[in-house]
């Protein structure tokens, strides 16, 4: 693996620090004081400890026998998590050991209560995530339904799935996270997760915990049996959200299939179904987004995977809605982003943002190579 | 008696303790051991010691040392042994450690305002000379901080001293044209002190010496030298000025004026200097300049240059201008109002937009005061307009600088009018497309009510306010619950109650109550109330209000209930009301802990009993 | 039989007298043939397709497939053997128009020859990228053509890296003592990671120079600068709004970050099929000749894409030679859910 090709300087520094960090964390693993008092001490004096010596990825003591001690434990993740900071690898084990227990009870349809607000890709934007919560509200005071691709592209995506996912460990209740489909092991060695995993953590253990923990994650939501809720769209396949009950969706990405066509497909201007230019899924018109929509007694499928300019975008005559939460996509496309809230009585509201305000943003610097006519 | 031997035993063991606090520690009581050993084993042990030990140890121990020895003098038997202080502190300010060198020259400066003129002569005046000459940087840059209070105490009329003042000033010449730039800059700083040290009338070749030092300052090649060269321009002419003052010799006047156009043009020529440091200074200094150079014609031959760092390229310059605008203005006004008018505004204008933020809030913070220069008619015609484009800025110190200042525009043009010009302003602001921009506003509400005052507040804002609270994005609603929170501090439990209290009950009533994010708003803003408005207004309101939320369909409200009983029970355990927690309180979290069928609400409502609970 | 000696050499004059040499290596079909036609970049030859062509061959029938694949290639302006066919071999009149203009005549004159009607798919690496795309944006009404495919074509990339070209040129070696001089050069300089494809490219850049007995470029580069940027300025955006009805693959070496804005945009709305090899053993090696550096996997990726949007004339066979190697027909599939789901066709 060719390290060196892309790393911004930011990047190359916490490569860096993830080495002297590894020598601090053998140290920690051989103190034996797994006791809940002293970890939250340890989560209280981040800021001194962080300042101090720079550490990269620092550890917090976990212990999750007993329901309060782990949820002090993810308080302390999530805090750190909220500055930007990456946990351990053995916090992201404990972390996904905990969020398979809550995932795999989930159903296929998982179903949400009004009022919730959902949202669309987020792609490791992770400062943009935290203007997401600027914008719609905090979790747990706000309920969140979250429909994929958290992954790849943007340059925190271990951040970005980190928080979300404990999140919803510590709040199952008050968010929900989809799968999309880049949350797979395909995918995300080719689009950037699997080398920010190897880069700051310095080995594919990391990504390898997460992209297993993909497989529990639910494929689609039905928000209060009216709004039907799913990365990508509709499939041949499905004529029924029964038949989703029925798929067995603990499993990497299918190349094709139902849950394939789930988490690839995408809208489309013309009728009927179609075969999608994307090379996975398919494209399905407004006649199928009807009969759809009628037979399983919707009022609209809300989903993601497309880039729309203005962050939102309603299609087949307002019988489908995209969403897409990551503004500025890949720091470069200058699209806005949305979420979309709806109350106790399925009003929607649209809320628009653009990027978040940050010092020190990652620019936009590529290789170019010497040869290219 | 064991004391007479102890302490400087002990201290020889401490002194030469291989932990540097320790020795720190020991060094730091110097003066309690030198009461102890009287005078006489002072001088002549401790001090030997001292000049034994010292030069060896670490710099923080000797600058203990160097600051101790400044108040030593009693110590040793009085003054007429304090040329015995003198050795140790010369070895000491050899130190290349500034710190040490400075706590040094500062005790050698203390000793020498007390010795008597033979002293200066004899002991502290070679002393200077040795400093002065020796082939070491450092040490010369000791020297540069000794002459200004040895220079005074040589009287012009007595032969030997005014030789010997000759003599000191042409060694400090050598110290201003030395050849280690550390040197000549420690020389340029220190010559401004020893030209105010002396009394007026200066001799005139001590005068010309130091017109010669200016002069090869502001020709030095290190711009951080040169640079110094402006602090000695004020200087010079400061004692020039207080010379014509007490003067009424024309003759002196004359050729005194020639001296001050010459270096009215030396000034002119570096004020363009090509060093961002030398144009600073002088923009620094520009007001103090100005007064210096005290007549129309310097003040109107300066405006194209102040013109001309206003427009810097080095934002420091700019900066440091920008503050210097008002005086400037004022008296260009004095001379002729359309300057100002037709010069300086339109670059203020420019200024205003400046690309660096801290030019932006250095501009903010006086622009103001241009408001008292320019009258109410200009005012509303050239300020108010940059006073608005200022307050959107995305820089919250310039925001802040511009509405913490609105009272002296509100003396100029009275409070009616600058409502009326600012609130369109505000309001638009207000509903800015950017959320960002929304929320600068708010933040500076608190600040614009105190300076408004009540009325004038609820008249114009106090709708905005409220408005607030009803934003679609959650950052404004928040800090809209804040803001009014800080309101209702401010203006006391009349206005909370009427403003705030009363317009959240009416929304109760409304069709949007049945939407959560109103809901959850309402009970946010009740909550930052508890602690802020009285106990009648919490129990007869607030508390029913937020009680009444307790069976709400969305969970989110009710674990937000849940949360708010601990304020609430330590609010009426604080009034003794103890009956509404025992009674109320801990009952309805015990039923939401037992029945509710929302993970959360349990959790919160557990989490909060027992908080209450160990009250 | 050997691959080699199905390909067919024509030369074709257009109505300037400007003649190009074409190289044509036939399709086995039972029903409507399938045939890649390929445009070369700037500084190559049709030879750079060589190694891959004969990898589409041979996996075609290896993967069991029900047909073969033609392919259509040749010299453009100014290059290779079409450049020495004519008298003013350093007429470089190589403007984007230009070249356009020059696959129209060769595509068409190509397509009139044939005595079927084939299924085109067009390929075209780096500049032959850029013009097929250009191509194909302004003429999308041409019945045969099903696909486009092109190859490391990037415009903000290109454009960036222009200012590199000049360099790269100085650097360039002006003669060699033989052609494996030239393909040593080639190969251990990175530019192309595969032997065996340049033993088949490299030869073909270059002429023997009568008086040194040296070997010497064909093709000078440098003349071409002076059209470089319209090259490539406006490809990403011209990509993606060619209309979906044309299935689009991009062929990257090795990152994702290559791509400009619009590609960005136009994948996320999922208006063309990106394949990145970053995620292969040997992607180090992977450079931007990708079709040298890998012919084997590209050529699979080739045949996937076409099978997946021409199912009904280009499909694997599973043993018993029946349609579908997992039983589904992609385009039978779509004919019969449409129906399913009573969609008015």
């Amino acid at each position: 693996m060719d390290l060196d090709s892309d790393i911004q300087m930011e990047d190359a520094n916490d490569l860096q620090q993830i080495n002297n960090n590894t020598e601090t964390n053998t140290n920690n693993n051989q103190s034996d004081e797994p006791e809940l008092t002293k970890s939250i001490t340890n989560i209280n004096n981040d800021d001194e400890t962080n300042t101090t010596t720079n550490s990269f990825v620092t550890e917090v003591q976990i212990s999750t026998t007993n329901p309060k001690t782990q949820i002090n434990t993810l308080d302390g993740w999530i805090e750190q998590l909220s500055k930007c900071e990456p946990l351990s690898e053995d916090s992201v084990k404990e972390l996904c050991n905990m969020a398979i227990e809550v995932l795999k009870n989930e159903q296929n349809v998982q179903p949400v209560e009004v009022p919730v607000t959902i949202c669309g890709d987020i792609h490791g934007q992770f400062h943009d995530l935290m203007e997401l919560f600027k914008i719609g509200g905090p979790c747990p005071d706000t309920n969140y339904l979250f429909m994929g691709d958290y992954v790849d592209r943007g340059y925190y995506s271990v951040e970005t799935v980190s928080y979300l996912v404990a999140m919803k460990v510590r709040y199952p209740k008050r968010i929900t996270i989809l799968r999309g489909n880049h949350e797979s092991r395909q995918i995300t060695q080719v689009y950037g997760f699997y080398d920010e995993c190897f880069r700051k953590y310095g080995s594919s253990n990391v990504w390898k915990i997460f992209t297993d923990l993909f497989d529990y994650f639910p494929i689609t939501a039905l928000v209060d049996n009216s709004i039907f809720c799913l990365h990508g769209g509709l499939s041949p396949m499905i004529e029924t959200i029964d038949q989703v009950r029925e798929l067995n969706r603990f499993q990497e990405v299918p190349h094709e299939g139902p849950m394939c066509d789930l988490l690839w497909s995408d809208p489309d201007d013309r009728g009927g179904w179609g075969i999608s230019p994307r090379g996975a899924g398919f494209t399905f018109g407004q006649d199928i987004s009807e009969q759809f929509n009628h037979t399983n007694n919707l009022s609209l499928t809300a989903r993601a995977h497309q880039l729309v300019m203005e962050g939102y975008s309603w299609t087949h005559q307002d019988l489908v809605v995209t969403i897409f939460s990551a503004p500025n996509y890949c720091y470069r496309c200058g699209n806005q982003a949305a979420i979309m809230e709806v109350d106790e009585n399925h009003n929607r509201d649209f809320l628009q943002y653009d990027p978040s305000i940050r010092p020190g943003e990652p620019t936009v610097s590529r290789k170019t190579p010497d040869y290219f006519l | 008696m064991s004391t007479d031997l102890y302490p400087i035993a002990l201290l020889m063991d401490e002194l030469r303790h291989d932990d540097v606090a320790s020795r720190v520690q020991s060094m730091n009581r110097l003066d309690t051991i030198a009461i102890a050993l009287g005078p006489i084993r002072t001088r002549e042990e401790l001090l030997p010691f001292l000049e034994d030990v010292i030069p060896e140890d670490e710099d923080e121990v000797i600058a203990i040392a160097a600051s101790k020895l400044k108040d030593f003098i009693p110590f040793i038997g009085g003054v007429q042994f304090a040329n015995l202080l003198l050795p140790l502190l010369e070895k000491i300010s050899a130190c290349e450690e500034p710190i040490v060198r400075d706590n040094a020259v500062d005790s050698l400066n203390n000793i020498s305002l007390q010795l008597s003129i033979d002293q200066i002569k004899e002991n502290f005046i070679p002393l200077i000379i040795r400093l002065s000459k020796e082939r070491w940087f450092s040490l010369h840059i000791a020297a540069t901080g000794l002459f200004y209070t040895v220079l005074p105490r040589l009287n012009d009329s007595i032969e030997d001293e005014f030789n010997l003042k000759i003599q000191l000033v042409q060694l400090y010449y050598d110290l201003i044209t030395d050849d280690s730039p550390m040197v000549r800059k420690a020389a340029a700083s220190n010559l401004p002190k020893i030209i105010s040290s002396l009394n007026e009338p200066i001799n005139e070749q001590v005068w010309n010496l130091f017109l010669q030092m200016y002069k090869s300052l502001i020709n030095d090649n290190q711009d951080s030298v040169k640079f110094l060269s402006i602090d000695v321009l004020i200087e010079i002419l400061s004692y020039y000025n207080k010379l014509n003052n007490s003067t009424e010799d024309t003759t002196n006047t004359t050729s005194t004026t020639d001296s001050i156009n010459e270096l009215f043009d030396s000034l002119i020529s570096i004020i363009s200097d090509p060093s961002w440091r030398v144009r600073y200074m002088i923009a620094d200094k520009f007001n103090l300049l100005s007064d210096n150079f005290n007549n129309d014609s310097f003040t109107l031959k300066l405006l194209p240059h102040f013109i001309s760092l206003l427009k810097d390229n080095e934002s420091e310059v700019r900066k440091a201008i920008s503050k210097q605008l008002p005086e400037f203005s004022s008296k260009i006004n004095l001379i002729n109002p359309s300057l100002l008018i037709e010069q300086i505004l339109p670059i203020v204008n420019q200024l205003s937009n400046d690309e660096s933020e801290n030019v932006r809030a250095a501009l903010a913070s006086k622009i103001s005061n241009l408001s008292p220069i320019l009258g109410k008619e200009r005012t509303i015609d050239f300020l108010l307009p940059i006073f608005i484009e200022m307050l959107k800025d995305e820089f919250s110190d310039v925001r802040l600088n511009i509405i913490s200042n609105l009272e002296i525009v509100n003396n100029v043009i009275g409070i009616e009018l600058l409502n009326e010009s600012l609130m369109p302003a505000i309001t638009s602001l207000s509903n800015d497309k950017l959320w960002r921009v929304r929320l600068a506003i708010i933040e500076q509400i608190p600040l614009l009510a105190q300076q408004l005052g009540i009325s004038f507040f609820d008249k114009s804002l106090g709708q905005l306010c409220m408005d607030w609270l009803w934003d679609p994005v959650y950052s404004i609603r928040n800090a809209a619950v804040e803001n009014l929170s800080i309101l209702c501090k401010l203006f006391g439990n009349e206005w909370s109650k009427n403003q705030v209290i009363d317009k959240i009950l009416q929304k109760k009533e409304t069709q949007e109550f049945n939407n959560f994010i109103c809901r959850i708003t309402c009970l946010f803003t009740f909550v930052k109330l508890i602690d802020i408005v009285n106990n009648e207004l919490v129990e007869n309101y607030i508390y029913p209000f937020i009680k009444d939320l307790i069976n709400d369909n969305v969970p989110n409200i009710r674990f937000n209930v849940a949360k708010s009983m601990f304020k609430f029970a330590n609010h009426f355990k604080e009034n003794n009301q103890l009956n509404i927690i025992n009674n109320e309180i801990i009952p309805i979290l015990e039923n939401l802990l037992n029945n509710d069928e929302d993970d959360d609400v349990r959790y919160f409502a557990n989490e909060n009993l027992t908080k209450i609970n160990s009250l | 039989m050997s691959d080699d000696l199905d390909i067919t050499m024509s030369i074709y004059k257009d109505s300037n007298n400007y003649k190009f040499q074409t190289f044509f290596k036939v399709p086995s079909f039972d029903s409507t043939p399938i045939i890649f036609v390929a445009h070369h970049g700037a500084g190559s030859t049709h030879a750079t397709f060589d190694n891959l062509s004969l990898k589409l061959s041979h996996n075609a029938q290896s993967l069991n497939y029900s047909s073969t694949p033609g392919f259509f290639s040749f010299d453009i302006r100014g290059h290779g053997m079409t450049n020495l066919l004519n008298d003013n071999t350093s007429n470089y009149t190589l403007s984007i128009d230009q070249l356009i203009e020059d696959f129209k005549f060769v595509l068409s004159h190509f397509l009139q020859s044939l005595p079927y009607n084939p299924i085109i798919i067009l390929l075209g690496h780096s500049l032959g990228g850029s013009v097929l795309t250009k191509f194909l944006y302004n003429n999308q009404s041409i019945n045969n053509i099903h696909g486009l495919i092109i190859i490391d074509t990037v415009e903000e990339i290109a454009i960036n890296s222009l200012n590199l070209m000049n360099n790269y040129i100085l650097k360039l070696p002006k003669s060699f003592n033989s052609s494996i001089d030239a393909i040593n050069y080639f190969t251990s300089s990175n530019l192309i990671n595969n032997k065996s494809s340049a033993l088949l490219s490299i030869p073909s850049l270059l002429k023997k120079d009568p008086l040194s007995n040296n070997y010497k470029f064909i093709t000078d580069l440098s003349l071409t600068k002076p059209f470089w940027f319209n090259w490539f300025i406006n490809s990403s955006e011209s990509f993606i709004k060619i209309s979906n009805k044309f299935p689009k693959l991009l062929i990257l070496a090795n990152n994702d970050n290559y791509l400009d804005k619009f590609l960005i945009i136009g994948q996320m709305n999922g208006s063309y099929q990106l394949k990145i090899f970053n995620n292969l053993i040997e992607s180090s090696k992977i450079g931007h000749f990708i079709h040298e550096d890998i012919p084997n996997n590209l050529s699979i990726t080739l045949l996937d894409f076409i099978e997946r949007n021409n199912y009904k004339n280009f499909h694997k066979l599973n043993k018993n030679n029946e349609i579908g190697n997992n039983g589904i027909n992609e385009n039978d599939l779509i004919l019969k859910l449409n129906k399913k789901w009573n969609v008015q066709q």
